[in-house]
């Protein structure tokens, strides 16, 4: 209970907030933190707590063994504490960031379902549960990297980031049932404490990597990020600092115990990660945005810690993403609070900022600070670690490849600061608009987290450990070690950068950086895309041509020849087939006939709707004969209605049928007909020589009364075959749906062309 | 369709709907015991709006049925969920029937079975659609 509840109440709220804003706008803010209020609160109960039960479980679909399973092992409320602890201080910051009240709401009301989302990843240990909370995060995301809905550029950056994402996401579900097939459980503790080994496995694996490394937007799924930065400032905070693009890594996380000893985990997850370090790291070093820097910066970390993971190194990971976490989110916050003020996240318009926001300067330096790896900060602590493990375990490549990508990111961390707060050279100081205690606050709280947790890291090194299950030394001072000289290499390196660029970058046209690895995978998606588009419309020119007469042969075709092919399959001979009754059916079948007949030979469209009508009536004749009054009332009434439609729409045709030259050829209409005419016929005749097994009909007629009435034929409709009936209606109001945008869309567009 | 208003027809419309319109509500109320039900019903209510399409038009139909078309579609089909949640709930079965009784004063004993809301799910969605079909189908292009 106390596991589900906060869960339960983020979407809760998130509903609640959209009326709840247009009634009484004041209420939406502290009705938006109690989530996160409640849910910090029941972690910390939880944790002091020995003898809590540390799992729950939801059925969900009891019959195939689905539930959704929360766990809350110290890894779960680690992770929960991150989600909620960053999430809450964007609620606050978003409520300061938007001053329309309608757009305030709806912001913060995806905020919390994508909290709800994310809090059910990071507490998951069922992986069909995860994987649904999973598919929140992503649908979630779409909506608000879109939110800015009237800008074209924004919403084909969510269409991007969810195609990217939710295609993952598809794969990674095939390979949580092959997992979850071979392991015989859906249970991710089960699973890793016994890991199932085979190709199976190994496909399975390599589903799931396609799913978390897209998520978490490493090569070569790494383009989709820098585009989400469409979404306003406070999403990408939330998004793409602690949450959304973490959650592949806590999903790798969570397998590693099972799996990071097989040799297509070491090999693909730490390719991925080293090359997607790299490869932000490099972006991030040539962009002017600032926000775009941060999200090509934020690439780059995930891939660190994925790399981290595919060799194993689970806690110096863990240790890199909450470091991650609280500065990347900070300096998010700051570049909101620079484009708010200033109008501008510009490197070369802004100028002076240091001098007039020395505050905002300090915040955003001690999170850069931390970014860059420098001492006291976490970043560095987390850093060391990684590098100390790294040593440790003589994994030489991957030390060369990170360190390398570290100066890269003392040099971007650089280009970041310095261009935001500096004074330039022929560059105007830039005005800046104050913004309020809400949006300055929740950066320097960050800030401060990260600082503190430098400076007294023992705490969390504790949390970490038990939280991965092996120990985790995270250290402010690590003593004159190897780690320490490779952090101080990187710091000189990574300065020595930045100031090589900048010298560069004088003089025009001379890049440091290639620019290819973000624009041939974009390019690559973009001409995936294309294929996509012209192969559906290819498929449909082909199977939709526009011509009613073959649709109708495609569909009646199929409806006789299947269950007729079923069943001559299945028979043995043909039994003997009682063709009439008595004198009445056969007056009514030569109506019938006749009727039938003359339509096909009709001229005029309205005399051809008429003959079908005969037709009609004859059969509710012989429905009558058979002593069946509902559906002969039903098919008499129907057959009415049909004919008065018939001449609404007939009126406005031509009275001859014309040629229609994408119809069907004559002969092939006469087969059509006789096929579909001989399968009916000889279902009719065999149903009337006898059914050989009655007990259901007799059943139902049996428990008729008792069900509620004497009708057969209504009960079986309202009660018996009641689901089969709503499913009938559901068709009917679609139909209706169609027929009002169809021909009212005709209409509509009509008016339009008249007004013009 | 280009509609001449008739006198003749109207009178005769007249006199008609009110019949249709009883006949309708009683093939609803009987279906359980008799020929009728929910979906006949519909149809000979369908037929009422039919005639009066006929004798006036558009804003005839309209006349008849106050709100939207599409909106006593979709009540007849949420009715229809409806009367499958209180079974789910009661019975403990999506769709399952259950009947509630209670004696008013002077009426007598009353039963209400979920069938019977079931039942009038179907007929307003049929209601609707027809109302739909002719109202849509019915107007005028050119």
């Amino acid at each position: 209970m106390i596991i589900l509840l906060p869960l339960a109440l983020y979407f809760v709220a998130a509903l609640l907030i959209p009326s709840v804003g247009r009634r009484a706008p004041k209420l939406v803010g502290p009705l938006a933190v109690t989530p996160y209020i409640i849910q910090l609160g029941a972690v910390a109960w939880i944790a002091s707590n020995g003898d809590v039960a540390r799992v729950a479980q939801l059925e969900w679909v009891p019959s195939l063994g689905i539930v959704i399973g929360l766990a809350a092992d110290p890894i779960n409320l680690m992770l929960t504490t991150l989600v909620a602890g960053i999430g809450l201080l964007i609620v606050v910051y978003s409520a300061a960031y938007f001053s329309d009240p309608a757009k305030k709401a709806r912001f913060i009301a995806l905020v919390l379902a994508f909290t709800g989302g994310m809090a059910g990843i990071v507490a998951s240990n069922e992986l069909l549960g995860l994987f649904v909370f999973w598919e929140v995060t992503t649908v979630v995301s779409y909506l608000l990297i879109g939110f800015n809905d009237e800008d074209e550029k924004s919403r084909s950056a969510a269409l991007q980031a969810i195609l990217v994402t939710a295609s993952g996401g598809l794969a990674m579900l095939a390979g949580f049932v092959l997992l979850a097939q071979a392991a015989g459980t859906t249970s991710i503790p089960d699973i890793v404490a016994a890991p199932p080994t085979g190709t199976g496995v190994t496909a399975a694996l390599l589903l799931i990597f396609v799913g978390a490394l897209s998520k978490s937007a490493q090569v070569p799924f790494h383009f989709w990020l820098p585009g989400a930065m469409a979404a306003p400032t406070p999403a990408s905070a939330f998004l793409h600092s602690a949450t959304m693009v973490n959650a592949g890594v806590v999903l790798l996380l969570f397998l590693a115990p099972g799996f990071a000893t097989t040799t297509v985990w070491i090999v693909v997850v730490t390719t991925a990660g080293l090359a997607t370090m790299v490869v932000g790291a490099l972006g991030a070093m040539q962009q002017t945005d600032l926000k775009l820097l941060l999200a090509y910066g934020t690439v780059s970390q995930l891939g660190f810690m994925t790399a981290l993971i595919g060799l194993g190194h689970t806690g110096a990971a863990l240790a890199v993403l909450v470091s991650h976490a609280l500065f990347k989110a900070a300096l998010f916050l700051v570049v909101g609070v620079i484009d708010k003020g200033t109008g501008t996240r510009e490197i070369p318009s802004l100028s002076g900022l240091g001098r007039t926001a020395p505050g905002l300067a300090t915040t955003a330096g001690l999170a850069a600070l931390s970014m860059a790896g420098v001492i006291p900060l976490l970043g560095f602590v987390a850093k060391e670690a990684a590098f100390d493990v790294l040593i440790a375990s003589a994994d030489w490549y991957a030390l060369g490849v990170i360190g390398a990508a570290s100066a890269l990111t003392v040099s971007y961390t650089a280009r970041f600061w310095f261009g935001a707060f500096t004074t330039k050279v022929g560059v105007e100081p830039i005005e800046r608009a104050p913004v309020g205690l809400g949006m300055t606050a929740p950066p320097t709280i960050l800030a401060v987290l990260s600082l503190a947790l430098g400076l007294f890291p023992k705490g969390l090194g504790s949390l970490t450990s038990s939280a991965v299950g092996e120990v985790t030394k995270l250290v402010l001072w690590p003593g004159l070690k190897p780690a320490l000289a490779v952090s101080a290499a990187v710091l000189v390196a990574g300065s020595g950068l930045f100031v090589l660029q900048r010298r560069l970058e004088r003089t025009p046209n001379r890049r440091l950086i290639p620019q290819w690895p973000f624009s041939t995978a974009t390019s690559w998606y973009l001409a995936s895309l294309r294929t996509l588009n012209t192969t559906a419309e290819r498929t449909t020119g082909i199977v939709q041509n526009g011509s009613l007469p073959v649709y109708v042969a495609v569909i009646v075709t199929t409806v006789v020849s299947i269950p007729a092919v079923v069943w001559l399959a299945g028979a043995d001979g043909l039994p003997e087939l009682r063709i009439t009754n008595g004198p009445a059916e056969v007056i009514l079948a030569v109506v019938a006939i006749a009727g039938a007949v003359a339509a096909t030979r009709a001229q005029r469209r309205m005399a051809a709707a008429l003959l079908l009508g005969v037709v009609g009536y004859a059969v509710s004749g012989i429905y009558i004969v058979f002593g069946a009054p509902d559906l002969a009332l039903t098919q008499v009434l129907i057959e009415t209605l049909t004919i008065a439609l018939f001449a609404l729409v007939l009126a406005k045709l031509p009275r001859r049928f014309g040629a229609d030259p994408r119809s069907l050829s004559r002969p092939i209409r006469i087969g059509v007909s006789i096929l579909v005419g001989a399968v009916i016929a000889g279902a009719a005749a065999l149903a009337n020589t006898g059914i050989p097994d009655r007990t259901v009909a007799e059943a139902y007629i049996e428990l008729a009364p008792e069900a509620g009435g004497r009708n057969v034929v209504n009960i079986i409709l309202t009660n018996f075959r009641a689901l089969d009936t709503l499913g009938e209606i559901t068709v009917l109001a679609a139909a209706a749906v169609g027929i009002a945008a169809l021909v009212g869309a005709r209409s509509r567009n009509r008016e339009r062309e008249d007004a013009r | 369709m280009n509609i001449r208003f008739s006198p003749l027809l109207a009178t005769g419309v007249r006199t008609m709907v009110p019949t249709l319109a009883l006949f309708s509500i009683y093939l609803l109320v009987i279906g359980h015991d008799l020929p009728g039900g929910g979906f006949a019903g519909g149809l000979v209510a369908g037929m009422a709006l039919l005639v009066m399409y006929l004798a006036f038009g558009e804003r005839g139909v309209r006349r008849v049925v106050a709100i939207d078309p599409d909106r006593i579609t979709g009540l007849g089909l949420a009715l229809a969920v409806a009367a499958g949640l209180i079974g789910l709930v009661v019975e403990g079965s999506f769709l399952a029937a259950s009947t509630v009784s209670f004696s008013a004063p002077w009426i007598g004993d009353i039963k209400i079975s979920t069938l019977l809301v079931f039942d009038l799910g179907v007929y307003l969605l049929v209601i609707g659609l027809v109302a739909t079909a002719i109202i849509h189908l019915g107007r005028d292009e050119s």
